[in-house]
């Protein structure tokens, strides 16, 4: 190994990062060593830093979307040697609790996360490197590869909601990274119509550009009033929240039709309520879907998308920093003037 | 205290005349490993299919086994010894292509898998992977014999599990053997109206009634298929459940499906075909399923369901015969007549006779 400090981004508070000088970590076995190429900013990156997070106690080393070269190996790993390009997931579960003996991964009791992805080498669990970690094809960058993550959660997602083809569709927040995604995927299976809404009139001409076929900034006109308008007064069959408030949450849910479907994608502070018409929800036959993370099945059909190109990974990346920019990168992520940053410790994400 | 490397007693197939009395060494764990001493172990008619047993004898057969914790590998956290124990055979991997999609049956770790040596033994090893997935503790209501029930019904568990079904339909049971009748009782925990059950045998026949068949035919005497149509003004079952590998019955079970109907395959076809003409299935819109072998998702459920007395293993096991009565159980199973599970159970010495249950 060339050095044994390496350079890694702490999270200490709300409101505080530190670029620090930290041992790089030992490979053990079933483990690998990343050489990071690239990280991406995440929406939950931006919530940590603004508020903290229940899973995240500081001082811990931060970020979870990672691309890189594989550095070293620990002893029985067979499938990766030093110099290959490989994305991991950022997490893998366990396999044996009930949830997973139920294929219902993401409710793992024991699901291990591992983050320090704004640094120069991460040790990839040996769980996620026997489930949930692929060798990047050549055509892909490190920024496109790392998309997988968050693709996964959305994939799904959209699992729940099983969006069929000639169905109309509502994005609560379609500008942001997840929100893109989401648009992605409703037209990919065979959405009539996609409407986009966005409070940044730049975040919905993204969304235009990937094929939304209605904007709608509620910041001009009521969007549960001009989705049932754009749907001849009935509402959607499927709204997909992915803003990360409770006043979308409430909008998605008062945007679709009778026996529609809701996805509530956007996590919220512990704590937050909502105050539903059950008559909504009873005789409208509402299907509520709450999600949370991605199975390793999901994973795996990220990938496949971003490989195949079915997800247009690239259109999600705004624009690349350093390590330096980090704080710089979620304060854009805040302000909404970039969809994902791309974070190269060693200055090319290529 | 049994030690590894003494020796035990164990049932080694030969060829469905001849298993042998032999004796193998205990074996030694692993980590995580259990040891059961096994109390009882049931014969599968598919291990008296020599087309599949022939070419891997001679060998320790048997496969659904319980039995008795009587040592622990390092590690173990979820047994103690002397817990009441059922073992499931095969484990899948749970990360390839195929458990990720839930078809763990098709994991090909799956049938790398096994009980060592096999159940018909006084002590079989649990290998780690398989006490962490699929054994379970007997619930006090369980004998050891019912237990070995577990995994056969969770076979027939999964065929009924992948093959819609739904309120007032009409189920047809071809055979009325052990599984033919495991079908039978999970056919009841369904909405369905009518539970028909198909044997040439008029004493299986009088089983299936008993454990809730609403009808049963007998197609050596009536003619089954016009039968069926008078059950359902004309249309057929629903769904079929094929468990006998005979020609005969698999013709039969086609012709009883109703347009739009399922044809669910339970049991390895006795030869290799061609079996279904593809002309007879397209215009009636058949749908044909197939369900091999049973994972962790179906012994849990069938655990739970025995457990709770929702269906009940004991009328279904009618022998029991010593490690040394093997030959005779086989002989008992091919002979298709008033039998239905045989259990071999070491604590039976000599040449047991069987034990005809009352029906």
């Amino acid at each position: 190994m060339s050095h044994d400090t390496m350079r890694a981004v702490m999270f200490l508070e709300p409101g505080r990062l530190e670029l620090r000088q930290v041992p790089v970590p030992q490979v053990g076995p079933g483990e690998i060593l990343v050489r990071i190429r690239t990280a991406l900013t995440c929406g939950t990156d931006v919530k940590t830093y603004r508020r903290g997070h229940p899973n995240v106690k500081p001082p811990v080393l931060f970020g979870h979307e990672l691309a890189g070269d594989v550095e070293a190996v620990g002893p029985g790993v067979e499938r990766f040697r030093p110099g290959m390009r490989v994305v991991p997931h950022n997490s893998a579960p366990c396999l044996e609790c009930y949830a997973c003996k139920h294929g219902q991964h993401s409710m793992c009791e024991n699901l291990l996360f591992y983050s320090g992805a704004y640094a120069e080498y991460i040790v990839v669990p040996a769980p996620v490197v026997r489930l949930n970690t692929f060798e990047i094809p050549d055509h892909l960058t490190y920024a496109q590869a790392a998309v997988m993550e968050p693709l996964a959660c959305v994939v799904h997602g959209q699992n729940a909601v099983q969006i069929q083809p000639g169905e109309h569709v509502a994005i609560i927040g379609a500008g942001g990274p997840i929100g893109l995604m989401h648009l992605q995927m409703a037209l990919r299976r065979g959405a009539a119509q996609v409407i986009a809404v966005d409070l940044k009139p730049d975040r919905l001409a993204i969304a235009r550009d990937l094929g939304a076929t209605h904007l709608v900034n509620p910041k001009t006109e009521d969007p549960v009033e001009a989705i049932h308008r754009a749907t001849g007064g009935r509402g959607v069959d499927v709204a997909i929240e992915s803003a990360g408030d409770a006043e979308a949450w409430l909008t998605a849910l008062r945007s679709v039709r009778k026996g529609g479907r809701v996805l509530w994608f956007g996590g919220l502070p512990s704590g937050t309520t909502i105050t539903l018409d059950t008559i909504w929800v009873h005789y409208g036959e509402l299907t509520l879907y709450g999600v949370f993370h991605a199975t390793p099945l999901d994973v795996q059909r990220a990938f496949e998308l971003i490989s195949s190109g079915v997800i247009n990974a690239a259109s999600l990346i705004t624009g690349e920093l350093p390590l330096e920019g980090v704080e710089e990168a979620l304060r854009r992520m805040m302000a909404g003037t970039c969809i994902k940053m791309a974070i190269v410790p060693d200055g090319t994400g290529h | 205290m049994v030690r590894a490397g003494d020796p035990m007693r164990v049932a080694v197939y030969y060829r469905n005349s001849d298993v042998r009395l032999e004796e193998r060494p205990v074996p030694a764990l692993q980590p995580g490993d259990l040891l059961v001493q096994m109390e009882a172990c049931g014969l599968c008619a598919g291990e008296t299919a020599e087309v599949y047993q022939l070419p891997r004898a001679p060998r320790v057969i048997g496969h659904e086994p319980t039995g008795t914790v009587v040592a622990m590998g390092e590690g173990v956290t979820r047994f103690r010894i002397g817990d009441r124990v059922f073992a499931h055979h095969h484990v899948p991997c749970m990360a390839c292509h195929q458990c990720l999609r839930g078809r763990y049956t098709l994991c090909e770790h799956f049938h790398q898998t096994h009980l060592d040596p096999g159940g018909f033994a006084e002590y079989f090893r649990v290998p780690a992977e398989i006490v962490r997935l699929d054994t379970h503790r007997l619930p006090e209501s369980l004998s050891f014999e019912e237990g070995t029930v577990i995994e056969p019904m969770a076979c027939c568990y999964k065929g009924l599990r992948i093959t819609p079904t739904n309120a007032g339909d009409t189920l047809a049971v071809v055979g009325a053997g052990f599984m033919g009748l495991c079908f039978v009782q999970l056919a009841c925990l369904t909405p369905a109206a009518q539970i028909v059950s198909l044997d040439r045998n008029e004493w299986r026949l009088a089983q299936a009634r008993a454990l809730g068949a609403t009808k049963t035919l007998n197609p050596s005497q009536v003619d089954a298929v016009a039968e069926m149509r008078e059950l359902t003004e004309g249309r057929g079952a629903d769904a079929v459940f094929l468990t006998s590998p005979s020609r005969a019955s698999l013709d039969l079970a086609v012709s009883l499906v109703a347009p739009g109907g399922t044809l669910h395959i339970n049991a390895p076809p006795g030869d290799p075909g061609p079996h279904l003409s593809a002309y007879d299935l397209f215009f009636r819109e058949i749908y044909v399923n197939c369900a091999y072998s049973a994972s962790h998702v179906d012994t849990r459920a069938v655990l739970d369901l025995l457990a709770a007395g929702r269906v009940r293993a004991a009328p279904l096991i009618t022998h029991r015969f010593g490690l040394d009565g093997v030959t005779k159980a086989i002989e008992l199973i091919l002979s298709r007549g008033q039998s239905l599970k045989s259990v071999i159970r070491p604590s039976l010495t000599g040449t047991a006779e069987p034990v005809i249950r009352a029906t």
